[in-house]
């Protein structure tokens, strides 16, 4: 960055769901339903890319920010299909601490085994989610690397 | 007349066990039901082993009507792997591109 401040990706609201409460720990699709905390504004990320499907209108937008070649942060925004918003969500949680070549080869089957809940009719939307996740990753801007000196072995 | 159910109030499961399903099955319910969607808790209906809801589910496949449940309602309440067998989930645009081939005459809520 040059001589910009970095902007910080929204904070997380705390969950108030069902998983949290009563210990159980993983988020079903219900959980993710009441409480969509990884959807936020993306325009401050560093990477952020759209995936859509024309056919139902639908349009899911993931921001990623990254640190150091890791996706520190992700939010998302989405048209409301509930289990579009679901996947969203389980997937911008998933994203947060990995390395962002994993991000940008993630395939459905890695975000439907995140939510195995989702019936069989609705599992195509990992793939619109899995899609938009991948071409933000692929938007991550390269470090910019010290040119090699001339005469250098 | 063609017409569609929602079920979006608590008096659903009186309205369905006392007086629609019998007439369906009877046969002289006086229209045809093209489809019926079901919001909040009377997705409990369309939950396998409910009595009300097997009936319906048998009634569904002879007519060739359409059940669907309400995705959020059904997700909320944790229950989108106990529906009864071939019964969708989805929401608004998924239920009119459903009906759309029949034609609806009327949307009645119930």
């Amino acid at each position: 960055m040059t001589g910009q401040t970095r902007r910080r990706p929204p904070p997380l609201p705390p969950c108030t769901s069902a998983c949290c409460a009563t210990g159980a720990g993983r988020r079903t699709v219900g959980d993710r339903v009441r409480t969509t905390r990884w959807s936020a504004p993306t325009g401050d990320a560093d990477a952020c890319a759209e995936g859509t499907r024309p056919d139902e209108r639908l349009v899911l937008r993931v921001g990623l920010w990254v640190e150091g070649g890791t996706v520190a942060a992700a939010r998302f925004r989405a048209t409301t299909c509930a289990t579009l918003l679901a996947l969203a969500d389980a997937a911008c949680e998933w994203a947060e601490g990995r390395p962002v070549a994993e991000v940008a080869a993630v395939a459905p089957p890695v975000l439907l085994a995140l939510l195995p809940d989702v019936p069989e009719g609705r599992r195509d939307r990992a793939s619109l989610v899995a899609a938009a996740l991948r071409a933000a990753a692929s938007c991550v801007p390269r470090p910019i690397q010290p040119p090699e000196q001339e005469g250098a072995p | 007349m063609k017409v569609a159910y929602i079920f979006a109030t608590p008096n659903a499961s009186y309205i369905l066990n006392r007086m629609i399903i019998p007439q369906l099955e009877e046969d002289r319910h006086g229209v045809e039901v093209a489809g019926m969607f079901f919001f909040v808790d009377n997705n409990f209906l369309l939950m396998r082993g409910n009595p009300i809801g097997e009936r319906l589910a048998a009634v569904a496949r002879k007519k060739g009507m359409l059940l669907m449940g309400c995705d959020q309602c059904v997700y909320e309440r944790n229950i989108a792997d106990r529906l009864l067998e071939g019964v969708p989930i989805g929401c608004f645009p998924d239920l009119y591109k459903a009906l759309a081939p029949a034609n609806v005459d009327q949307v009645i809520t119930l």
